[in-house]
Protein backbone atom coordinates (compact mmCIF):
# COMPACT_ATOMS: atom_id res chain seq x y z
CA UNK A 1 0.00 0.00 0.00
CA UNK A 2 1.20 3.23 -0.77
CA UNK A 3 1.51 6.72 1.08
CA UNK A 4 -1.38 8.01 -1.68
CA UNK A 5 -3.58 5.22 -0.64
CA UNK A 6 -2.75 6.16 2.92
CA UNK A 7 -4.13 9.64 2.14
CA UNK A 8 -7.17 8.23 -0.26
CA UNK A 9 -8.18 6.03 2.81
CA UNK A 10 -8.00 9.15 5.28
CA UNK A 11 -10.15 11.11 2.40
CA UNK A 12 -12.57 8.60 3.18
CA UNK A 13 -12.11 8.45 7.09
CA UNK A 14 -13.24 12.27 6.54
CA UNK A 15 -16.48 11.46 5.16
CA UNK A 16 -17.51 8.87 7.77
CA UNK A 17 -16.00 6.26 5.82
CA UNK A 18 -14.84 3.11 8.71
CA UNK A 19 -14.36 0.53 6.37
CA UNK A 20 -11.64 3.03 5.44
CA UNK A 21 -10.64 3.47 9.10
CA UNK A 22 -10.37 -0.33 9.53
CA UNK A 23 -7.64 -0.56 6.34
CA UNK A 24 -5.59 1.77 8.02
CA UNK A 25 -5.83 0.09 10.99
CA UNK A 26 -5.22 -3.52 10.15
CA UNK A 27 -2.10 -2.15 7.61
CA UNK A 28 -0.56 -0.03 10.95
CA UNK A 29 -2.23 -1.88 13.98
CA UNK A 30 0.57 -4.41 14.52
CA UNK A 31 3.36 -1.67 14.27
CA UNK A 32 1.80 0.80 16.73
CA UNK A 33 0.63 -1.94 19.14
CA UNK A 34 4.38 -3.50 19.34
CA UNK A 35 5.96 0.34 19.61
CA UNK A 36 3.49 0.60 22.60
CA UNK A 37 4.09 -2.41 24.16
CA UNK A 38 7.63 -2.29 24.31
CA UNK A 39 7.48 1.09 26.09
CA UNK A 40 4.57 0.09 28.77
CA UNK A 41 5.60 -3.37 28.65
CA UNK A 42 1.52 -4.01 29.55
CA UNK A 43 -0.56 -5.69 27.03
CA UNK A 44 -3.72 -3.98 28.66
CA UNK A 45 -2.22 -0.64 28.68
CA UNK A 46 -0.58 -1.31 24.98
CA UNK A 47 -4.43 -1.96 23.78
CA UNK A 48 -5.50 0.70 25.09
CA UNK A 49 -2.98 3.14 23.82
CA UNK A 50 -3.62 1.38 20.11
CA UNK A 51 -7.26 1.80 20.26
CA UNK A 52 -7.27 5.53 21.52
CA UNK A 53 -5.06 6.08 18.76
CA UNK A 54 -6.92 5.00 16.05
CA UNK A 55 -9.38 7.04 17.54
CA UNK A 56 -7.75 10.00 17.03
CA UNK A 57 -7.52 9.24 13.58
CA UNK A 58 -10.95 9.58 13.34
CA UNK A 59 -11.66 12.03 15.01
CA UNK A 60 -8.55 14.81 13.74
CA UNK A 61 -8.95 13.21 9.89
CA UNK A 62 -9.61 16.32 9.04
CA UNK A 63 -6.45 17.58 10.36
CA UNK A 64 -4.41 14.91 8.95
CA UNK A 65 -2.14 15.82 5.81
CA UNK A 66 -2.52 12.37 3.61
CA UNK A 67 0.54 13.61 1.45
CA UNK A 68 2.40 13.17 4.57
CA UNK A 69 2.97 9.72 6.04
CA UNK A 70 1.04 8.61 8.75
CA UNK A 71 3.81 6.36 10.62
CA UNK A 72 5.50 8.91 12.32
CA UNK A 73 2.15 10.76 13.00
CA UNK A 74 0.83 7.65 15.04
CA UNK A 75 3.65 6.83 16.50
CA UNK A 76 3.80 10.45 17.97
CA UNK A 77 0.11 9.91 19.21
CA UNK A 78 1.04 6.56 20.66
CA UNK A 79 4.42 7.59 22.34
CA UNK A 80 2.05 10.78 23.68
CA UNK A 81 -0.62 8.31 25.49
CA UNK A 82 2.37 5.40 26.68
CA UNK A 83 3.66 8.65 28.45
CA UNK A 84 0.28 9.40 30.17
CA UNK A 85 -0.16 5.95 31.23
CA UNK A 86 3.37 5.51 32.54
CA UNK A 87 2.39 8.99 34.35
CA UNK A 88 -0.56 7.80 35.90
CA UNK A 89 0.73 4.32 36.85
CA UNK A 90 1.33 4.55 40.94
CA UNK A 91 4.99 4.37 41.42
CA UNK A 92 5.49 1.52 43.48
CA UNK A 93 4.05 -1.00 41.14
CA UNK A 94 7.17 -0.80 39.05
CA UNK A 95 9.33 -1.70 41.51
CA UNK A 96 7.00 -4.40 42.81
CA UNK A 97 6.91 -5.92 39.44
CA UNK A 98 10.45 -6.09 38.58
CA UNK A 99 10.59 -8.12 42.61
CA UNK A 100 7.85 -10.18 40.43
CA UNK A 101 9.78 -11.16 37.70
CA UNK A 102 13.00 -11.68 39.29
CA UNK A 103 11.24 -14.27 41.42
CA UNK A 104 9.51 -16.15 38.91
CA UNK A 105 12.42 -17.28 36.91
CA UNK A 106 12.07 -19.37 33.66
CA UNK A 107 11.09 -22.76 34.37
CA UNK A 108 14.18 -24.90 35.03
CA UNK A 109 13.32 -27.71 32.84
CA UNK A 110 14.58 -25.63 29.56
CA UNK A 111 17.90 -27.25 27.93
CA UNK A 112 20.56 -25.47 29.45
CA UNK A 113 21.37 -23.17 26.10
CA UNK A 114 17.52 -21.91 25.96
CA UNK A 115 17.89 -21.36 29.59
CA UNK A 116 20.70 -19.00 29.11
CA UNK A 117 19.56 -17.02 25.90
CA UNK A 118 16.25 -16.34 28.00
CA UNK A 119 18.12 -15.32 31.24
CA UNK A 120 20.30 -13.00 28.51
CA UNK A 121 17.08 -11.66 27.04
CA UNK A 122 15.57 -11.18 30.80
CA UNK A 123 18.50 -9.11 31.84
CA UNK A 124 18.03 -7.44 28.90
CA UNK A 125 14.96 -6.64 28.42
CA UNK A 126 14.88 -5.57 32.16
CA UNK A 127 17.81 -3.08 31.76
CA UNK A 128 16.18 -1.67 29.04
CA UNK A 129 13.07 -1.20 31.05
CA UNK A 130 14.66 0.62 33.85
CA UNK A 131 15.84 3.49 31.73
CA UNK A 132 13.72 6.71 32.13
CA UNK A 133 10.80 7.09 29.64
CA UNK A 134 13.03 9.33 27.34
CA UNK A 135 15.52 7.14 26.98
CA UNK A 136 13.49 3.97 26.75
CA UNK A 137 11.21 5.88 24.28
CA UNK A 138 14.19 6.43 21.98
CA UNK A 139 15.91 3.03 22.23
CA UNK A 140 12.16 1.72 20.94
CA UNK A 141 12.18 3.90 18.50
CA UNK A 142 15.82 3.30 17.06
CA UNK A 143 16.12 -0.21 17.29
CA UNK A 144 12.58 -1.66 17.20
CA UNK A 145 10.92 0.30 14.31
CA UNK A 146 14.20 1.40 12.59
CA UNK A 147 13.49 5.25 12.22
CA UNK A 148 15.46 7.79 11.51
CA UNK A 149 16.92 10.15 14.32
CA UNK A 150 15.20 12.66 12.07
CA UNK A 151 11.99 10.79 12.40
CA UNK A 152 12.41 10.41 16.00
CA UNK A 153 12.53 13.97 16.33
CA UNK A 154 9.42 14.60 14.40
CA UNK A 155 7.64 11.32 16.65
CA UNK A 156 9.16 13.23 20.32
CA UNK A 157 8.66 16.79 18.96
CA UNK A 158 12.33 18.02 19.69
CA UNK A 159 15.53 18.80 17.88
CA UNK A 160 17.54 15.84 16.09
CA UNK A 161 20.37 16.55 18.65
CA UNK A 162 18.52 15.52 21.22
CA UNK A 163 17.29 12.67 19.83
CA UNK A 164 21.30 12.28 19.47
CA UNK A 165 21.71 13.12 22.80
CA UNK A 166 19.53 10.51 24.25
CA UNK A 167 20.49 7.82 22.35
CA UNK A 168 23.75 7.88 23.29
CA UNK A 169 23.19 8.41 27.14
CA UNK A 170 20.80 5.14 26.79
CA UNK A 171 23.34 3.72 25.26
CA UNK A 172 25.72 4.25 27.87
CA UNK A 173 23.32 3.56 30.75
CA UNK A 174 22.27 0.30 29.31
CA UNK A 175 25.82 -0.53 28.73
CA UNK A 176 26.60 0.02 33.15
CA UNK A 177 23.31 -1.64 33.84
CA UNK A 178 24.34 -4.69 31.51
CA UNK A 179 27.76 -4.68 33.13
CA UNK A 180 26.62 -4.19 36.60
CA UNK A 181 24.04 -7.11 36.21
CA UNK A 182 27.04 -9.75 34.55
CA UNK A 183 27.02 -12.05 38.10
CA UNK A 184 23.24 -12.76 37.35
CA UNK A 185 24.32 -14.42 34.01
CA UNK A 186 26.22 -17.65 33.37
CA UNK A 187 29.75 -17.34 32.80
CA UNK A 188 29.15 -18.53 29.30
CA UNK A 189 27.71 -15.30 28.37
CA UNK A 190 30.83 -13.31 29.53
CA UNK A 191 33.63 -15.25 28.73
CA UNK A 192 36.00 -13.00 29.37
CA UNK A 193 38.44 -13.41 32.60
CA UNK B 1 21.26 -14.39 18.23
CA UNK B 2 22.75 -17.54 20.68
CA UNK B 3 23.47 -16.48 24.06
CA UNK B 4 27.01 -17.59 23.15
CA UNK B 5 27.54 -15.22 20.56
CA UNK B 6 27.26 -12.48 22.71
CA UNK B 7 29.95 -11.10 24.82
CA UNK B 8 30.05 -8.28 26.54
CA UNK B 9 33.74 -6.97 27.30
CA UNK B 10 34.46 -3.10 28.90
CA UNK B 11 36.61 -2.18 25.40
CA UNK B 12 34.09 -3.90 23.49
CA UNK B 13 32.22 -1.42 21.11
CA UNK B 14 28.83 -0.05 21.36
CA UNK B 15 27.70 -2.56 18.28
CA UNK B 16 27.55 -5.20 20.09
CA UNK B 17 25.17 -3.29 23.00
CA UNK B 18 23.03 -2.34 20.25
CA UNK B 19 22.45 -5.90 18.68
CA UNK B 20 21.94 -7.08 22.27
CA UNK B 21 18.94 -4.52 22.66
CA UNK B 22 18.02 -4.68 18.93
CA UNK B 23 17.59 -8.41 19.68
CA UNK B 24 16.05 -7.96 23.74
CA UNK B 25 13.24 -5.93 22.09
CA UNK B 26 12.01 -7.43 18.67
CA UNK B 27 12.19 -10.73 20.60
CA UNK B 28 10.28 -9.15 23.47
CA UNK B 29 6.83 -8.29 21.29
CA UNK B 30 7.40 -10.81 18.50
CA UNK B 31 4.07 -12.90 17.78
CA UNK B 32 2.41 -10.13 19.63
CA UNK B 33 -1.07 -9.21 17.98
CA UNK B 34 -3.48 -7.01 19.80
CA UNK B 35 -6.99 -8.48 20.36
CA UNK B 36 -10.08 -8.55 17.78
CA UNK B 37 -11.52 -6.41 20.74
CA UNK B 38 -9.68 -3.50 20.10
CA UNK B 39 -11.36 -2.94 16.71
CA UNK B 40 -15.22 -4.22 17.97
CA UNK B 41 -14.28 -1.22 20.71
CA UNK B 42 -13.28 1.30 18.05
CA UNK B 43 -15.90 0.49 16.13
CA UNK B 44 -18.05 1.08 18.80
CA UNK B 45 -16.87 4.33 19.78
CA UNK B 46 -16.78 5.66 16.08
CA UNK B 47 -20.27 4.67 15.54
CA UNK B 48 -21.56 6.57 18.81
CA UNK B 49 -19.60 9.24 17.91
CA UNK B 50 -21.15 9.39 14.59
CA UNK B 51 -24.54 9.30 16.17
CA UNK B 52 -24.83 12.96 17.88
CA UNK B 53 -24.14 13.98 13.68
CA UNK B 54 -26.94 12.16 12.49
CA UNK B 55 -29.43 13.95 14.59
CA UNK B 56 -30.93 13.05 17.99
CA UNK B 57 -28.87 15.57 19.76
CA UNK B 58 -31.01 18.22 17.99
CA UNK B 59 -34.22 16.22 18.68
CA UNK B 60 -32.89 16.63 22.52
CA UNK B 61 -32.29 20.48 22.16
CA UNK B 62 -36.01 22.13 22.04
CA UNK B 63 -36.43 20.20 25.40
CA UNK B 64 -32.79 21.60 26.81
CA UNK B 65 -34.09 25.35 25.78
CA UNK B 66 -37.21 24.88 27.56
CA UNK B 67 -36.19 23.49 30.82
CA UNK B 68 -33.53 26.41 30.71
CA UNK B 69 -36.06 29.02 29.90
CA UNK B 70 -38.53 27.35 32.96
CA UNK B 71 -35.21 27.77 35.39
CA UNK B 72 -34.34 31.33 33.76
CA UNK B 73 -38.33 32.60 34.83
CA UNK B 74 -38.20 30.76 37.78
CA UNK B 75 -35.68 32.74 39.27
CA UNK B 76 -36.70 35.91 37.69
CA UNK B 77 -39.74 35.60 39.52
CA UNK B 78 -38.42 34.51 42.70
CA UNK B 79 -36.03 37.50 43.36
CA UNK B 80 -38.86 40.06 42.56
CA UNK B 81 -40.88 38.67 45.16
CA UNK B 82 -38.32 37.74 47.51
CA UNK B 83 -36.81 41.76 47.48
CA UNK B 84 -40.79 42.81 48.04
CA UNK B 85 -41.39 40.77 50.85
CA UNK B 86 -38.01 42.43 52.25
CA UNK B 87 -39.13 45.41 55.33
CA UNK B 88 -35.23 46.28 55.26
CA UNK B 89 -35.67 47.86 52.07
CA UNK B 90 -36.35 51.73 51.07
CA UNK B 91 -39.63 51.84 48.72
CA UNK B 92 -36.83 53.35 46.42
CA UNK B 93 -34.82 49.86 46.57
CA UNK B 94 -37.19 47.64 46.42
CA UNK B 95 -39.03 49.11 43.12
CA UNK B 96 -35.70 49.28 41.26
CA UNK B 97 -34.98 45.80 42.26
CA UNK B 98 -38.27 44.48 40.81
CA UNK B 99 -37.65 46.25 37.92
CA UNK B 100 -33.90 45.14 37.84
CA UNK B 101 -35.36 41.39 38.10
CA UNK B 102 -38.19 41.81 35.92
CA UNK B 103 -35.82 43.01 32.94
CA UNK B 104 -34.21 39.72 33.57
CA UNK B 105 -37.01 37.62 33.69
CA UNK B 106 -37.84 38.79 30.16
CA UNK B 107 -34.00 38.72 28.91
CA UNK B 108 -32.75 35.69 30.27
CA UNK B 109 -34.95 33.58 28.37
CA UNK B 110 -34.41 34.98 24.89
CA UNK B 111 -30.28 35.05 26.05
CA UNK B 112 -30.58 31.41 26.67
CA UNK B 113 -32.47 30.67 23.90
CA UNK B 114 -29.45 32.63 21.05
CA UNK B 115 -26.57 30.29 23.05
CA UNK B 116 -28.97 27.00 23.05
Amino acid sequence: MSLSEDGRLISQIRQGNILALKALYEKYKTQVYRTALAITRDREAAEDVLQDCFLKVYTYSDRLDGSLPLSPWLHRVAVNLSYNWVNKRRRWLQPLEEVIDQLVGPPRTLPEHALETQELQRVVQRAIASLSFEHRVVVVLFYLNGFSLNEIAYVLDCPVGTVKSRLHYARRNLRRKLERERHLLPEVVYEFS
Amino acid sequence: MSSREIQLHEDQPLDVIDELIRWALVDEVADQEPSPQVWQNIQAAVISCSRPRSGPSRARRPWRQFASILQACAWGFVAPVEANWDPRLAPKERSYLIWQQSFLLSCVPVAVMKIC
